[in-house]
């Protein structure tokens, strides 16, 4: 196996200061670690960093390397005493991610893994100066308690009641579901879930639900049969056109194709319900359309909806 | 010599260095490069960059023992190494696992070599789903470097160079924020990081004394603007209401009439982020106040079809 030069190198200035810090680090530890096929670990150890140093090239100026027994020993490495510093990036995606799962952890009652996690997280934000004034991570604001009940609705195997509030669909509907998995987009939590009203599957916001409470009654659903993608699956593709300077009203939202000019954008997605679509092209304003909605019934009504809304704002009141 | 032995000399005789070394000087002491001096520099050049391609700082100063002072390298072992966090053998795991939940576009297994690599975790046999997706693309990176070490970040937005004092970045509703004192309109401001235009520039550390940060509110979108602040009332209908008030204050409300409506007040620094969010409640939010706000919704709906 080749492994690239730069690669390697990577690997090594890792490695040679965890190894000097051990007395005898085993091989088989050092190369799971480092990810380091072992066969090229050995011989990199002995036919190379061996012969690193600096001038005046005398023993005690380089590095010392000791394979024996499967166990390695470093000494004289001082230039490579301390591993890298993490980059920028690197430590801003370790804490999104410490933050992110610690949400998640700390959503499970019984969950053991959340205090390494917490220190962890302390001791790394420590070391890169990154307190938690200056580096503000928000996940699932506001949706910690119903994240909990629905996790252990799940767990349980029991059904909870809701108040779902949709927009787009008129507002508030109640609804028993059985949760069956979670996830986060876009800095959300959401839950897919069999969902009693409509006999079928359904992705439900948690930031949308209004109330809940766990049932008695036992879940029908287990978490396997969970579809593996979490499209809306009743939802079908429209086709609308925009300004394209008004292109970041559409964040967050799924889209199946984009194509867009110097000035306008044309783009397929998959809508909910007539209201919804009409509520997302009076958002886009002036200028916008609707090229295609052959598959959606009742279609929508554009200037109905614009009328409406026209007619509350106007002058007299 | 083998890339790998020269690679390892170089940032070793780089490290060890207290003063810049010409490419001649590393040249004799690392040995094993080309003879013939095209092909040495050729090589030269691309062990520097390839030691840079794995976050390696060279600094290039000036050799001044040599007249005219010609280029020298060097690598700073404080700018080289971090603070080691000190992290125990399940606090690693635990961040290792958090980085597969979490499906991150933006750190690999290095960051974990240096944190003293990662043993027998097996990511794949917990139960863990990625249920999460985080991007840290574009310049929150930078950004970061920036806030933590008070530099200076210059950066292009709406059209406006700004020169930004960072106090504080944020992750929130999916996106990642910046706040802090933008010196080039005199006043705080928070800006949505991947809206940069190109790339930002971020300065020497130290450069501006700490201050309070202005805690962005983030879902307060027409807060986030240049305009001087417009205070507008809006009349919520009863089945939006309770959606209305999760992403409002308490003090923003001024009224909850007997069937459930809302009365709320905003300060509007943004006009357009305003009118999004009214909008966003389909016919169910009404602009009662002031005059002007109302009837930029009525013309902006009257325009459409």
């Amino acid at each position: 196996m080749k492994v690239p030069a730069t690669e390697r190198l990577s690997r090594l200035v890792a490695a040679i200061p965890w190894i000097a810090a051990q007395d005898g680090a085993a091989l088989d530890d050092i190369a799971e670690r480092f990810d380091y096929p072992r066969e090229l670990l050995v011989s990199d150890l002995q036919d190379i960093v061996f012969y690193v140093g600096v001038p005046p090239y005398t023993p005690d100026s380089l590095i010392d390397v000791l394979v024996e027994d499967e166990r390695v020993w470093i000494a004289y490495a001082d230039w490579f005493a301390r591993p890298m510093r993490l980059s920028p990036s690197e430590s801003l995606a370790l804490i999104a991610a410490g933050e992110t799962a610690l949400a998640w952890e700390q959503s499970d009652s019984d969950d053991e893994t959340a205090g390494a996690l917490l220190r962890g997280l302390a001791k790394l934000r420590l070391a890169v100066g990154a307190t938690n004034d200056t580096i503000d991570v928000r996940i699932g604001e506001g949706t910690e308690a119903t994240l909990r009940a629905l996790r252990q609705a799940a767990e349980n195997g029991k059904c909870a009641d809701i108040a779902y509030y949709s927009s787009g669909r008129g507002a508030r509907t109640e609804r028993r579901i059985e949760p069956l998995r979670f996830f986060l987009e876009q800095g959300n939590w959401y839950v897919a879930a069999w969902c009693h009203r409509s006999d079928d599957d359904r992705i439900f916001r948690l930031d949308r639900i209004e109330s809940i409470s766990v049932t008695e009654a036992d879940a029908s659903h287990r978490s396997s049969d969970a579809p593996s993608n979490f499209a809306f699956d009743s939802a079908t593709d429209v086709t609308i056109s925009f300004p394209v300077a008004r292109a970041r009203i559409l964040d967050g939202l799924a889209v199946t194709s984009w194509t867009e000019t110097a000035s306008v954008a044309t783009v397929t997605l998959p809508a909910n319900s007539s209201r919804w679509l009409e509520q997302l092209m009076v958002r886009l304003g002036p200028g916008s359309s609707i090229v295609d909605q052959s598959g959606l019934v009742p279609p929508a009504d554009l200037r109905g909806a614009a009328a409406r809304i026209a007619d509350r704002h106007l002058d007299a009141s | 010599m083998n890339k790998l032995e020269r690679l390892l000399k170089l940032l070793a005789v780089l490290l060890d260095t207290e003063r810049p070394l010409t490419a001649e000087e590393l040249r004799g002491r690392i040995g094993g490069y080309p003879e013939a001096q095209a092909s040495f520099r050729r090589t030269f050049e691309r062990d520097k960059d390839d030691l840079r391609s794995l976050g390696i700082p060279i600094r290039v100063e000036p050799v001044r023992t040599v007249e005219p002072p010609i280029d020298g390298y060097r690598v700073d072992r404080e700018e080289y190494a971090g603070a080691d966090p000190g992290l125990e053998p399940d606090e690693l795991a635990a961040l290792h696992v958090a980085s597969a939940l979490v499906r991150l576009d933006s750190v690999g297994d290095e960051a974990f070599w240096k944190l003293g690599g990662v043993e027998g975790v097996d990511t794949d046999a917990e139960q863990v789903s990625a249920v999460a997706t985080l991007s840290t693309e574009g310049s929150a990176g930078e950004l970061h470097h920036a806030v933590t070490e008070r530099r200076l970040a210059t950066f292009m937005y709406g059209d406006v160079e700004r020169v930004l004092e960072p106090a504080r970045l944020s992750f929130a509703r999916g996106h990642w924020y910046v706040a802090g004192f933008d010196r080039t309109r005199d006043a705080d401001r928070v800006f949505r990081v991947d809206r940069i235009e190109g790339s930002v520039e971020v300065g020497p550390p130290d450069a501006f004394a700490a201050r309070e940060a202005r805690g962005p509110v983030l879902t307060r979108t027409w807060e986030i603007g240049d305009t001087t602040p417009v205070a507008a009332t809006v009349l919520i209908d009863p089945e939006h209401a309770a959606w209305a008030r999760a992403g409002l204050a308490a003090e923003d409300v001024l009224e909850t009439t007997q069937d459930g409506a809302l009365v709320v007040r905003l300060e509007v620094s943004n006009e357009d982020a305003f009118r999004d969010w009214v909008l966003g409640f389909g016919g169910g939010a009404e602009v009662l106040d002031p005059r002007e706000l109302r009837r930029a919704i009525r013309e902006w709906v009257e325009a459409i079809g």
